[in-house]
């Protein structure tokens, strides 16, 4: 494709050949947690560069529709470890972000809105690993080509006014819903594990097996995208609904997308620990693992490990 | 042709509104497949049943409407792309194994599932489905009925028609039909089934497919061999299997892959190396092992460089993983390919090798080659630089010649990838007018609208 005329995308201009270099294979799908959770190829990765592509070369107009697509992405960049033709998607988003906003199209797509009831305490705009809010004219506001949708202010937040709307079963109502839902009507159910989109599944992609194959499943896997965001109350919901135990799974300290993920959900769970241990339960049953990008092998050894160690213990009494 | 509004609203009606768009931003992602074709469809629908999908036909056939059957888009040679307009039907939301039944070794499933999910299914219950497409992860199980898909293990195991024991499927009128049988054998009537494998979506839309199944063979061994030529590699390949032993996969490198893959490979290449092969061997422990045996010293005797075999699971994935990343690197060299997947009897493989190298020598331009030799599969890819109309020309000549080179030597020009839009003006080259007619026919018979993936196959 040939840009038409002058373009408006004054930063996406510079990534004209990446988006040609994309060959379309596919290969960066299979590791979107958008398109796994919509089935919709608008929302894979391959389609978001289509996108950027039709916007640059004018095939597109910017409309709201199409900025919303290009401002979705949780920024765990597991498409740009998959594409072999070395295609920097999330710089690509990015850039066509700028250029969005510049025209005054803001998504949100993932990215994080304040509600009117932030109490203005400060305590997202500390947190942000990627300087993204900011006190300004209106309040507590975010940068929306900075903010990387890593779900941080959302768990900070204590007034609830940090929200990312669009959170494609990723927020915490979802996951609390799910599991729930999983642990009710799963009479072998054990274990609930929470894993960010790095340390990642090995599980099934996008398929669904009958009833009768995964009536005595013993754990279901939720991604909760960064273990930076996961929240107390989401951690304990399992145990009040008869979980044996909670697994998270992190990625190593050094290799997390949003700085200090790894290191939050660990404080975190350091505390819970100690809740449980309050309550006489064991706090074996609630652990955090690191795993690093796509080791589906070492994630599986993990969680079975961590099954062996519930039953040993035996349900809570 | 725009779709007229009530034509949508009665689509709308059938799925529901939220699994049907005709929103520019959204049609543009279902334009395309893996060819870099692209096309815009009138509507894109997602049907979540096989009644679902004969009412959309039905609506379809009734309104001279062309229908695209899509599962992943990652065709190599256009099928999805719906070149006349229409509305893309995307099997996504049919994503149901619906039953695996290890007493019988068959699985019955969806089009929507994707084929490495179906691996990783059957293979907890120890059993095996064989056909690997190297893009096993994101293509679904209907593309891979749609283009009869192969893969390295096709040289013991068979290309997918090899596992389809019965289809249920809409034809382009809305009738439901079902085809085959639930049982190892069966005969009764024409084979429906092997008609629609490999039909490239123009004769029905497959709904429901029973798979047949192995066990899970007990062990694998991996084994990398290089040779300092690509003559005495492809030489050992059909020397090994005349030695009785069939390996489930027979891949092979020549030197211009190696270039590109060696920062994957775990192990440095020796300096000489101008050829790899990757071979596995499976089944029980003690065949595993002497026909291991035997694979080593034949290739010992035809002057391999080097032999090493994986010594764990991780070692031989690793060798896989570079094996996959091949094919979507080669941009590095130039930024447009042509790629073409002929197939050559086995033993001819040394002289399409050597016939390859003269059309590259004459056209000046970088061919790379890589693919399942032990079935005489090469995926031969012609480099060049789209902007360079004497490049490109040249490339196209190279095409012509590969082709007539492929034909000569008894072949054929498309062993898995099928014909769809791109190879449409070579298909006469090696289907006879007669033959051509009758498969014309029997497009109109399931057909006579032209409205299932129309402009496909036949120019
Ligand atoms: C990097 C890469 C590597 C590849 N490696 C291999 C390989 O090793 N071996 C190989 O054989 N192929 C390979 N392919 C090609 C491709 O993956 C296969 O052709 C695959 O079968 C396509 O599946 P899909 O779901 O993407 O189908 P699509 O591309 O969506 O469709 C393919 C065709 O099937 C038709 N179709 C889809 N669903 C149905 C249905 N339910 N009923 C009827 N028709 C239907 C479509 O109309 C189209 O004509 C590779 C592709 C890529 C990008
Ligand atoms: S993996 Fe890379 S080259 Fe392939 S479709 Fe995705 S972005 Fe494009
Ligand atoms: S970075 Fe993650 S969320 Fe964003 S497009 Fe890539 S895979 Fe999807
Ligand atoms: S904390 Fe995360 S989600 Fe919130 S604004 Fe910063 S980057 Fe965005």
């Amino acid at each position: 494709m040939e840009t038409k005329e002058k373009t408006r995308f004054k930063h996406l201009e510079k990534w004209e050949s990446t988006l040609s270099a994309c060959i379309r294979c596919g290969y960066c799908f299979e590791h979107c947690p958008m398109f796994k959770y919509t089935g919709w190829e608008s929302d894979a990765p391959r389609a978001k560069i289509i996108t950027a592509f039709g916007l640059l070369s004018g095939e597109l107009e910017p409309t709201e529709m199409a900025a919303d697509k290009i401002f979705n992405c949780f920024y765990c960049k597991r498409c740009e470890a998959a594409c072999s033709s070395g295609v920097t998607l999330t710089e690509v988003f990015t850039d066509a972000k700028k250029d969005l906003v510049e025209m005054g199209l803001r998504g949100p797509g993932t990215t994080s809105v304040t509600y009117l009831n932030c109490a203005r305490c400060l305590a997202c705009v500390k947190a942000c690993p990627h300087e993204a809010r900011f006190h300004g004219e209106d309040g507590i506001e975010t940068d929306p080509v900075k903010c990387q949708a890593c779900g941080i202010c959302v768990e900070v937040c204590p007034a609830g006014a940090a929200k990312i709307e669009h959170n494609f079963g990723t927020g915490r109502e979802d996951l609390i819903t799910e599991s729930t839902q999983f642990l009710s009507t799963h009479a072998s159910a054990k274990a609930i594990v929470f894993a960010c989109n790095w340390s990642y599944y090995p599980d099934m992609q996008a398929s669904r097996l009958p009833e009768s194959e995964t009536h005595d499943k013993d754990y279901e896997i939720y991604v909760n995208m960064c273990a930076g965001r996961l929240e107390s109350q989401l951690l304990m919901a399992p145990f009040l609904h008869k979980a044996w135990g909670v697994l998270v799974a992190a990625c190593p300290e050094d290799e997390c997308q949003h700085k200090n993920g790894n290191t939050r959900a660990k404080k975190l769970i350091q505390g819970l620990q100690s809740t449980l241990e309050r309550v006489n339960i064991d706090p074996a049953r609630l652990q955090v693992v690191e795993i690093p990008a796509g080791d589906k092998t070492l994630f599986q050894a993990e969680i079975d490990t961590f099954i062996d160690r519930l039953n040993a213990m035996g349900p809570i009494r | 042709m725009a779709m007229c509004a009530s034509v949508y609203r009665h689509l709308q009606k059938l799925v529901g509104k939220e699994y049907v768009t005709r929103n520019k931003e959204d049609l543009l992602c279902y334009s395309y497949d893996a060819t870099g074709t692209s096309c815009l469809p009138d509507a894109v629908v997602f049907p979540a049943s096989e009644t679902q999908v004969a009412d959309i036909m039905k609506l379809a056939w009734e309104k001279r409407l062309p229908i695209i059957p899509r599962g992943s888009g990652s065709g190599m040679t256009g099928g999805a792309v719906p070149i006349q307009g229409g509305v893309v039907l995307v099997t996504t939301r049919m994503n149901n194994i619906i039953a695996i039944d290890p007493e019988n070794f068959t699985a019955t499933v969806e089009p929507g599932v994707i084929v490495s999910d179906l691996h990783k299914a059957v293979e907890e219950r120890g059993l095996f489905y064989p056909p690997d497409p190297a893009s096993a992860a994101i293509c679904s199980i209907g593309g891979n009925i749609g283009e009869c898909a192969g893969g390295p293990r096709a040289v013991k195991y068979g290309v997918t028609r090899e596992y389809v024991l019965g289809l249920r499927a809409v034809l382009p009128c809305g009738d439901i039909i079902k085809t085959g049988v639930s049982t190892a054998k069966g005969v009764a009537g024409y084979d429906l089934t092997r008609l629609i494998v490999g039909s490239e979506g123009t004769l029905a839309l497959v709904t429901q497919i029973i798979l047949k199944l192995l066990p899970k063979p007990e062990c694998v061994s991996t084994l990398a061999v290089c040779f300092d030529d690509m003559h005495k590699a492809a030489k050992a390949v059909s020397g090994i299997m005349r030695l009785a032993v069939i390996p489930r996969c027979v891949e092979y490198l020549d030197e211009a892959s190696l270039g590109l893959v060696k920062d994957h490979l775990r192990f440095a290449l020796p300096d000489q190396a101008r050829a790899l092969l990757i071979l596995e061997v499976d089944g029980d422990a003690r065949t595993v092992k002497t026909q291991t045996d035997l694979i080593m010293d034949f290739c010992k005797k035809s002057m391999a460089l080097d032999i090493r075999m994986a010594q764990d699971q991780t070692e031989a994935a690793a060798l896989w993983e570079a094996r996959k990343a091949l094919s979507p690197i080669l941009y590095k060299i130039a930024n447009q390919k042509i790629n073409e997947d002929i197939v050559v009897p086995i033993s001819r493989i040394p002289d399409m090798v050597a016939r390859i190298k003269k059309i590259q020598q004459a056209s000046g331009l970088t061919i790379v080659s890589f693919g399942h030799a032990g079935d005489g599969n090469i995926h031969c890819n012609i480099m060049y630089d789209k902007q360079n109309a004497s490049q490109a020309k040249q490339a196209q000549k190279a095409v012509d010649q590969l082709f007539e080179a492929t034909l000569e030597l008894g072949g054929t020009i498309t062993g898995e990838h099928g014909v769809g839009l791109t190879k449409m003006a070579y298909l006469s080259l090696e289907i006879g007018p007669v033959e051509l007619d009758l498969m014309k026919k029997i497009k109109a018979v399931f057909d006579s609208r032209q409205i299932l993936n129309p402009g496909k196959i036949f120019a």
